[in-house]
């Protein structure tokens, strides 16, 4: 058990170094993540294990481990697919005559909050589809999250049949090669994808990502408070181009977004695009 | 604090006055407050304003609520409404600074100190919502009448009966039967 | 029946004036600031919006010239009514691009016969 005391010092430490807030809905989630990893370290109570975290992890290992455990969520292979099949009918046209009337056909897309690379390869595929190669059209998504584990997990690119559930048959043909443990995706979609540790709540390091024509941050949000969600969006709002789109998940709030985006709407969806 | 990051805060680029302001909250903490208040009053990008707002708000504190509540007064909309949602982080202790603004304010800032008011704790906020439910304007009143439930306050309740008693507009009757009523 | 879109950022004054024009033959949809309203009649489209002023992040003027830029609101109305009615406040908005600014507070029936004037089939008496 954890007093309440402990559990400030716990959800204010977490709070202080990722900006992950918790409040009380999800006590019980934190906790029990909490007594799985005391039970991994070997410390015999919740208490125990929140001054180890607070007070001897002096290089973030431990606070990691907790973050990859408490950030990890399901996710799937063109999941809340008409948002993006938006993206690809109303954005990428679009965007693709601005880049070509003004330099070199290129794209650059960002999954921010990447998990398991499940979008990253999504979008990586709808662009392949959509514009190919052919036209001269050089494509780069790049894929960040906070937590190392899904992010090595990611660069396998091996999902079971649950994770490509929804992949339209035509591309699990094109895009995946069926391996024992269900679908790896294939080297021409792979080479696309560029991933890479990142931290959204670090502001120095969200600075140097530039140029980016769209960036996903699809219910990835949701983990932060209001006050650090607007950072966030503030630093992809200084990544993305003029004239780009953020995507953010269908239920997310658009009063906790800066108002310097416009708010459009694209077959129904609504997005956020920089003037 | 340098020199360089507040020479940043009026940098012609927006990204960078940006990052100026989230390196000198970051780098001076409370000492930042002057300068990104000072830059809140001129600001016209909505993002730095949005940002400048936010990081004011974060900073908060009594010093926090100083330094935004002259802005209550701007011409300017977003950032007179910018103010509001800064004094509405401050916490209690912006609520004596914002009691004192209260005496020499004009009716329409005296309205905005209720909208921040209405994003504090109720509890902390009783003196200025008696302040609301005596004011001359009605406007203030009818705000002061909408908080008034939530302070669990005896004499606010007195003061929400009384003024529920007398003819007046009919919104703040309303304001009133619904206060009364617990219909919220 | 015309839907009505109501902006405010105090419940009671959401609370109040949709109870007003919903008596009044209007279908209300309410959002709580700016963004808000304005995702919501980006969302469905709405036949009248009533709009207070001072909110944060996107107050009233802005709400309405951001809904001006968009080809379906060119032409509907967009009331702001605000507690701040001198007379710049007042040309301030419909140099925003309002069609009506009103004072706050508005005896209900004098709101409700301007609306109808504005709205495009206002069942009168309804």
């Amino acid at each position: 058990m954890l007093d309440p005391a402990g559990y400030e010092r716990l959800t204010r430490h977490l709070y202080d170094h990722v900006g992950l807030a918790f409040d009380d809905r999800r006590r019980d989630f934190l906790l029990k993540r909490v007594a799985r990893r005391a039970e991994a370290v070997g410390l015999a109570s919740a208490d125990r294990y929140v001054d180890f975290l607070t007070r001897a992890d002096a290089e973030g290992r431990e606070l990691q481990a907790l973050v990859d455990l408490v950030t990890t969520n399901e996710t799937y292979l063109f999941r809340e697919y008409e948002q993006l099949e938006a993206f690809a009918h109303v954005c990428l046209p679009e965007l693709c005559a601005r880049r070509a009337a003004d330099g070199p056909r290129t794209l650059r897309i960002w999954s921010a909050g990447c998990s398991t690379g499940d979008e990253a390869y999504t979008l990586a595929i709808i662009l392949l589809e959509v514009l190919p190669p052919a036209e001269g059209w050089q494509v780069e998504v790049f894929a960040s999250d906070i937590d190392r584990q899904v992010l090595a997990r990611a660069e396998a690119g091996v999902y079971g049949e649950r994770a490509v559930r929804d992949v339209p048959a035509p591309y699990l043909s094109a895009h995946f090669d069926a391996v024992p443990e269900g679908w790896r995706v294939r080297p021409h979609v792979r080479r696309r994808v560029r991933f890479a540790h990142l931290n959204l709540h670090d502001r120095l390091a969200m600075r140097a990502q530039r140029d980016f024509d769209a960036v996903f941050c699809r219910n990835v949000l949701i983990y932060f408070d209001d006050a650090s969600r607007r950072g966030v969006v503030d630093r992809l709002y200084t990544a993305l181009r003029p004239g780009g789109y953020l995507f953010l998940g269908h239920s997310e709030s658009v009063s906790r977004v800066t108002s310097a985006f416009r708010l459009v709407r694209a077959e129904g969806h609504l997005l956020h695009q920089k003037p | 604090m340098t020199a360089t990051l507040l020479a940043a805060l009026g940098d012609a680029d927006e990204d960078d006055r940006l990052f100026a302001a989230e390196d000198l909250a970051a780098e001076a903490g409370p000492a930042a407050i002057g300068p990104l208040a000072a830059r809140l009053a001129v600001e016209e990008a909505p993002l730095v304003r949005d940002a400048l707002i936010r990081l004011l708000g974060d900073l908060g504190g009594a010093a926090g609520a100083a330094a935004v509540l002259p802005l209550l007064g701007s011409d300017d909309v977003p950032r007179r409404n910018g103010a509001v949602a800064v004094l509405g982080r401050c916490g209690a202790v912006a609520v004596p600074l914002m009691a004192d603004a209260w005496r020499t304010a004009t009716p329409a800032a005296r309205k905005l100190l209720l909208d921040a008011a209405a994003r504090l704790l109720p509890a902390d906020v009783t003196p200025l919502v008696r302040l609301g439910l005596a004011d001359d304007d009605v406007n203030v009143r009818i705000t002061a009448v909408e908080l008034a439930p939530s302070t669990g306050d005896a004499a606010c309740r007195a003061a929400v009966e009384a003024l529920a008693a007398v003819p007046g507009p009919a919104m703040l009757r309303d304001a009133c039967r619904a206060a009364l009523a617990g219909d919220r | 029946m015309p839907r009505a879109l109501i902006v405010d950022d105090s419940a009671y004054a959401r609370r109040y004036h949709a109870r007003i024009l919903a008596e009044g033959g209007f279908e209300v949809v309410t959002a709580a600031d700016g963004q808000e309203g304005l995702a919501a009649a980006l969302r469905t489209p709405v036949d009248l919006v009533l709009t207070d002023l001072n909110m944060t992040g996107l107050d009233g003027y802005a709400l309405t010239a951001r809904l001006r830029e968009v080809p379906e609101y060119a032409g509907v109305p967009i009331v702001i009514i605000s507690s701040d009615s001198g007379e710049r406040d007042r040309r301030r908005g419909l140099e925003a691009g309002a069609t009506l600014y009103l004072p706050k507070p508005c005896a209900p029936e004098l709101l409700l016969a301007q609306l109808r004037l504005l709205a495009p089939h206002p069942a009168a008496g309804a």
